[in-house]
């Protein structure tokens, strides 16, 4: 058995005993834990009130001939943070959705020549006639935006879901 | 029982229920950041109640269990 160097006696480290934790420190070590845990949720429901939808009143976002028949249009609403997609159908229907994509919040676009609505982070797929996911990864469907024609003037009136 | 085993026993037992608890409360964090994230900002306040309240929970088992432990040091519990 080696002997003991002599720093040892000056500056003696037990090394067994400072890896040794107790169930007491354990306990209260989860209880740290745990109380970390309920501050973070509280700080989500805060910023959940920051997040608060905005009040969705009627907004012109443009004008029919912007939209050819089978294509789309972006647009915001109801604020300027909150990304949208206009989409006339190919019998001038149409429909508008949310752009943030319900996995985690990419933007999707429209897929002319599938038909579909289509998020390239990862390869999910809505369906451009009622917003529901069709393929990959979301399984919310896209909020939907009410959209009135007044002529040639396109508004948006609210938001669903 | 000795006393030695009856205190790892009791702290056994608190740190089990603790970890039950934490085990809820990080379920519990997850659902609220997806809820967050996907808008639906009903469920944040149940959820941050309910952890709130497990916190208490794991809180109120642990001085529980410290003010047993003093006791049974002291020769009050049997």
């Amino acid at each position: 058995m080696r002997p003991e160097p002599r720093w040892s006696e000056d500056f003696p480290v037990e090394w067994e005993r400072d890896h040794y934790i107790t169930r007491r420190e354990l306990a209260k070590f989860l209880v740290l834990g745990s109380m970390l845990l309920a501050g973070a949720n509280v700080l989500i429901r805060i910023l959940g009130f920051r997040r608060a939808k905005p009040d969705a009143s009627r907004r012109r976002i443009g004008s029919l001939s912007q939209v050819p028949l089978g294509g789309s249009m972006l647009f915001r609403y109801p604020t300027e943070g909150d990304p949208c997609i206009l989409l006339r159908g190919e019998d001038g229907s149409l429909k508008a959705y949310s752009q943030v994509c319900t996995h985690l919040s990419c933007s999707v676009i429209y897929k002319r020549e599938a038909g579909k609505l289509f998020c390239p982070c990862h390869c999910g797929y809505f369906s451009p006639a009622d917003g529901r996911p069709t393929a990959g990864p979301p399984t919310r469907p896209l909020p939907r935006i009410r959209i009135e024609r007044d002529g040639e003037d396109l508004y948006a009136t609210g938001r669903e879901g | 029982m000795r006393s030695s085993e009856q205190g790892t026993t009791l702290f056994s037992a608190a740190c089990a229920f603790i970890m039950i608890v934490v085990g809820l409360q990080l379920w519990l964090v997850s659902a609220s950041v997806e809820a967050l994230l996907s808008g639906e900002l009903d469920v944040l306040g149940p959820a941050a109640a309910a952890s709130v309240i497990l916190a208490l929970a794991s809180g109120g088992i642990l001085l529980h269990a410290l003010d047993l432990d003093r006791r049974r040091r002291k020769g009050g519990i049997p």
